[in-house]
């Protein structure tokens, strides 16, 4: 589909708007990117987005291209828009004696138009391509769809937007083939339609891609073609008592749509929320100021938690050698009931341990309040996280919920006891690959029981102390919770306010309660692996007892046998959502098939397949070594490259001078490097277990939008020399965006000031021969010290003072920033000065992605030894 | 049961709780009787059972035995191929038990009927 109807309807551009992009990049140009195109005849122009159906001719009639394929339907008025192909455009084979369409295409692959243009891979990437819209994806004429029914790609997107159609053909082309799906997106706003309606066979939900038979009475599932029978209510709208267009419900016209799940769906009446803190308070926990950081910040948060119906619980217990329970009697004083024997933990009150939210609010806030002074002088050593579990499970019993566990030591007392491994000397060495995998199997035990029971973990854990990460963690990994680690926590110090806004924003952002999640597609494609952190439960389904938004889940798709022409993703997510309804949420996508080896390759979506690819990586990582993670990455790109160089490109054996990928491919290389450096999969003996534990998980359950800008490949900004109407307001509510620079330590010029900013934190590079006025109009001081940051705010309410603009503007950046992230991080600042503290240099070093250090080499090395590789044929 | 998994009529875990019961028990009944062949001098019979003992000591020794209920999935197939492994090994050991067993049994009765004890 690419084209606007014949019938005058709201025109329909298949192809993402170029707006996106410019947005945020604020840029048209690459910087220094050689974009030669090989082919001759290639326009000279620089190449624009090919944009169908825009000053283009006019419509044809569908007679013209669509000879012999059957109209499903009445032609009904309005909505649906059959695809129909304009004349002159690339198509795909649809099997039905189109030779000539083929020819066509080939013709227009060599002619390099832009969608199908190959760029020399030499010099600078293109990070501008980071943010692009995926390759337009070209459905088949005939295929069934209507207005707004593009799958937004945040939501889920496919890592190949034309797909082979043999398994022999992905094969050769040696991309991989997955889908990637953030069911849940923060702020996301999702029409909800009013009743069920399922095929009988594959049980696929209604879609906007079914095609109606018969009269308007049958419809015939996309996925798997049988002929269903349409509701006799289907037409009609109970709550107005009227007749309605069919077109206009809400699961015919949107991909993504939310059903209210009537009775059959439940096994047991939607679960209020519940939440159970376990703090540690031990010795190593009240050095840190822990337990008064964090019973502030749950104060705080306390407003947020999902609570519309009143029915949320609030458990608190404090760890340490014994368990700290609090009875929070409505209309009384809370009383503190301490456990000590804790081999065989039993609950010390019968009831009122936890609470109802809204009845016993101030009670809560009295024992949070006074939890910091309580005991920030505990010396009680040692953590008996495992019984607190226990008695966690014990409360949350028949309900489910969540349990937080924040810990700043390693268990060491009663069951689940870990003694934290040593690993200072097998960083580095193939023993560390043993380090990260977990240590017995206790806590993967639980987890898989309380996955049963749909109590999910979120395990924090804080300071520099030896927690077994790994094994802990598992807590989280495996019940489809979250895993936060503040190494540099301390109370007072700037990575405690981090903490508090970190934290408190993931507690207040639950979205979804015991929540089952599978992934359907058409006739002909299995789903054989998942990443993310879920639950297995059956060969196809994943049990999530709490949904986070902003959260993806990763699956491997194969080909068992030859696709039709469009290929249909449904994923639904059966949840109760925090206000108490039980509702599932149904994404839908279609994706063109091809069996032409040039389409695959440039309808590639890089920023997909670098996610899947990381995803594997880590995944590979923790299950065998991560030496053999790293090849295995490496051997991947070099194999896509070789297979594109094969296939595609004239010089398709012998050697070539330059290294070619096709455009939608461009930043695969300077990814995979992004990948290999970063502390999840880095080679070399400076990332301690517990960061890459955790720099592992980031990676396993982020989405592409927010894994691999800002987190992979940081952004570089220049401070100094930002254009005039950078950092204000450009109309539409957001920030012009200043010019993106590339990552590498060449860009950053002693007179001028950068922002690097990756996320998870931001570096401002001060030179050493900066001007201290500008400084001064930066961060109101003329002069900074290396080290943590808070960057103040000195504008009065978002107008500029008069000096300070610089300091204004940069503010409206971070914020844009931040935003592109969802909020996720509060990430600290650290200023790096260039003849200041090393340690923050090395921070930057690392940063800096197209740098060679001693982990792996820079980018144009990268690119030469990809190059030597693939002409050598030894890949 | 590992099939039943796959036609999901049981979750991961159910099956592992289940199959984790009888996983020592098999490599102890195992372990006897190899010892026992190996007092008793029956060389040929603890030649053949020598492969099985060693792969289920070097499990114990590595904590491999048990299964897992979330890596179950993963090594679904590998799990599989090896329980159909472990009972043609088993049939065919029966086999050869029962066909030792007449050929002593048939021996012990024709030594007796030859030297004439009293049965």
């Amino acid at each position: 589909v690419g084209s606007p109807p014949q019938m005058g309807a709201s025109s329909r551009r298949r192809l993402y708007p170029e707006q996106i992009a410019s947005a945020y990049a604020g840029q048209q140009a690459p910087q220094g990117a050689a974009e030669a195109p090989t082919y001759p005849g290639a326009p000279s122009a620089a190449p624009a987005f090919f944009v169908p159906g825009a000053g283009s001719a006019p419509a044809t009639s569908p007679s013209t291209l669509m000879q012999g394929q059957p109209m499903q339907g009445q032609p009904m008025q309005g909505q649906p828009i059959q695809g129909q192909p304009m004349q002159g455009q690339p198509m795909y084979g649809q099997g039905q004696g189109q030779g000539q369409v083929e020819g066509l295409t080939q013709q227009f692959g060599q002619m390099g138009m832009a969608e199908f243009q190959t760029v020399v891979l030499n010099g600078r990437p293109d990070l501008a391509a980071l943010d692009e819209a995926p390759p337009a994806m070209r459905l088949a004429p005939g295929t069934m769809c209507v207005a707004a029914s593009e799958c937004a790609p945040r939501f889920q997107r496919s890592t190949l937007n034309a797909v082979p159609r043999t398994d022999k053909l992905l094969k050769k082309t040696r991309l991989p083939l997955g889908l990637l799906v953030t069911p849940v997106c923060a702020d996301d706003d999702v029409a909800v339609a009013p009743d069920i309606v399922r095929c009988r066979r594959c049980r696929t939900y209604i879609n906007p891609f079914v095609a109606f038979t018969d009269g308007g009475r049958r419809w015939r599932c996309n996925m798997c073609g049988l002929s269903n029978d349409v509701p006799l209510t289907f037409d009609y709208d109970s709550a107005t008592q009227t007749q309605k267009d069919r077109w206009a419900r809400a699961d015919l016209r949107n991909a993504v749509v939310e059903f209210v799940a009537p009775l059959e769906y439940m096994v047991r009446p939607p679960m209020p929320p519940a939440y159970v803190f376990l703090i540690d308070v031990s010795y190593a926990s009240a050095q840190l100021g822990a337990p008064g950081v964090v019973a502030q910040t749950i104060r705080d948060t306390l407003d947020q938690l999902p609570d519309a119906d009143g029915r949320t619980r609030v458990a608190i217990i404090g760890v340490d050698a014994q368990l700290h329970f609090f009875q929070m009697r409505t209309g009384a004083e809370p009383q503190q009931l301490v456990v000590g024997d804790v081999d065989d933990v039993v609950l010390p009150a019968p009831s009122d341990l936890l609470v109802n939210l809204s009845d016993a609010r101030s009670s809560l806030d009295i024992v949070l309040e006074r939890f910091g002074a309580m005991f920030s002088n505990n010396h009680g050593v040692g953590n008996a996280l495992g019984p607190a579990i226990r008695a966690a499970q014990q409360m949350l019993g028949g309900i489910g919920g969540r349990i937080v566990a924040i810990m700043a030591s390693p268990p060491t007392t009663g069951e689940g006891l870990v003694e934290p491994r040593a690993e200072g000397r097998d960083l580095g060495t193939p023993r560390e690959s043993e380090l990260l995998r977990a240590q017995g199997t206790w806590y993967k035990n639980v987890a898989a029981d309380c996955s049963r029971a749909q109590i999910a973990f979120d395990t924090v854990f804080v300071g520099q102390q030896a927690m077994d990460v790994a094994t802990v963690g598992g807590l989280a990994r495996y019940t489809g919770g979250t895993l936060l680690h503040y190494p540099a926590f301390m109370a007072g110090r700037p990575e405690a306010v981090r903490f508090s806004s970190e934290f408190g924003r993931h507690l207040a952002g639950a979205a979804g309660l015991e929540a089952v999640l599978r992934v359907r597609a058409s006739k002909g494609l299995r789903m054989s692996a998942y990443y993310g952190h879920f639950f297995l439960r059956s060969l196809d389904l994943l049990a999530l007892p709490s949904v986070d938004p902003g959260r993806c889940y990763a699956v491997d798709l194969e080909i068992d046998e030859t696709l039709p022409p469009v290929v249909y993703f449904q994923t639904a997510l059966l949840h109760t959502t925090a206000l108490g309804e039980r509702r599932i949420r149904v994404v839908t996508q279609a994706v063109p098939t091809t069996d032409n080896a040039h389409s695959v390759f440039h309808h590639a979506d890089q920023s997909a397949i670098a996610a899947l690819l990381a995803k594997k990586a880590v995944d590979r990582a923790l299950s065998a070594r991560l030496e053999d993670a790293r090849e295995a990455l490496q051997h991947k790109t070099l194999e896509i490259l070789g297979a594109f160089k094969t296939l595609c490109t004239q010089a398709s054996s012998g050697a070539a001078t330059q290294l070619q990928a096709p455009r939608a491919l461009r930043l695969l290389p300077l990814l995979t490097l992004a990948t290999l450096k970063h502390p999840a999969l880095r080679g070399g003996n400076n990332v301690r277990v517990a960061d890459r534990i955790a720099a592992m998980s980031l990676v396993l359950t982020l989405p592409p939008e927010t894994l691999l800008q800002p987190l992979l490949v940081p952004r570089v900004y220049a401070l100094h020399e930002l254009e005039p109407n950078v950092g204000l307001d450009d109309g539409s509510g957001s920030v012009v965006m200043p010019q993106l620079l590339p990552l590498s330590a060449e860009v950053l010029a002693p007179r001028g000031v950068f922002l690097v900013y990756s996320g998870a934190d931001a570096i401002l590079w001060v030179g050493r021969d900066v001007d201290p006025s500008m400084i001064a109009s930066l961060v109101g001081e003329p002069h900074v010290q290396s080290g943590v940051f808070t960057f103040p705010d000195l504008s009065d309410n978002g107008s500029p003072r008069p000096g300070f603009e610089l300091n204004m503007r940069t503010n409206n950046l971070l914020r844009a920033l931040s935003s592109l992230c969802h909020g996720m991080w509060a990430p600290p600042m650290f200023v790096c000065r260039e003849d200041g503290d090393q340690q923050v240099r090395l921070l930057l070093a690392q940063r800096l992605v197209e740098d060679m250090d001693t982990a792996a080499p820079s980018y144009s090395q990268f690119l030469n030894q990809m190059r030597d590789k693939i002409n050598r044929g030894s890949f | 049961m590992l099939t039943d998994l796959e036609c999901d009529y049981i979750n991961p875990i159910d099956l592992v709780n289940g199959l984790n019961t009888y996983v020592m028990p098999e490599m102890a009944a195992h372990l006897l009787m190899f010892v026992v062949f190996l007092l008793m001098g029956e060389w040929f019979s603890m030649i053949i059972n020598l492969p099985l003992a060693v792969w289920n000591i070097n499990k114990v020794v590595n904590s491999r035995q048990f299964y897992d209920a979330t890596e179950v999935f993963r090594t679904l197939p590998k799990h599989k191929r090896e329980n159909f492994v472990k009972v043609a090994f088993y049939l065919l050991c029966f086999f050869y038990y029962l066909y030792s067993m007449i050929m002593t049994l048939v021996n012990e009765s024709t030594d007796d009927i030859r030297t004439g004890s009293a049965y």
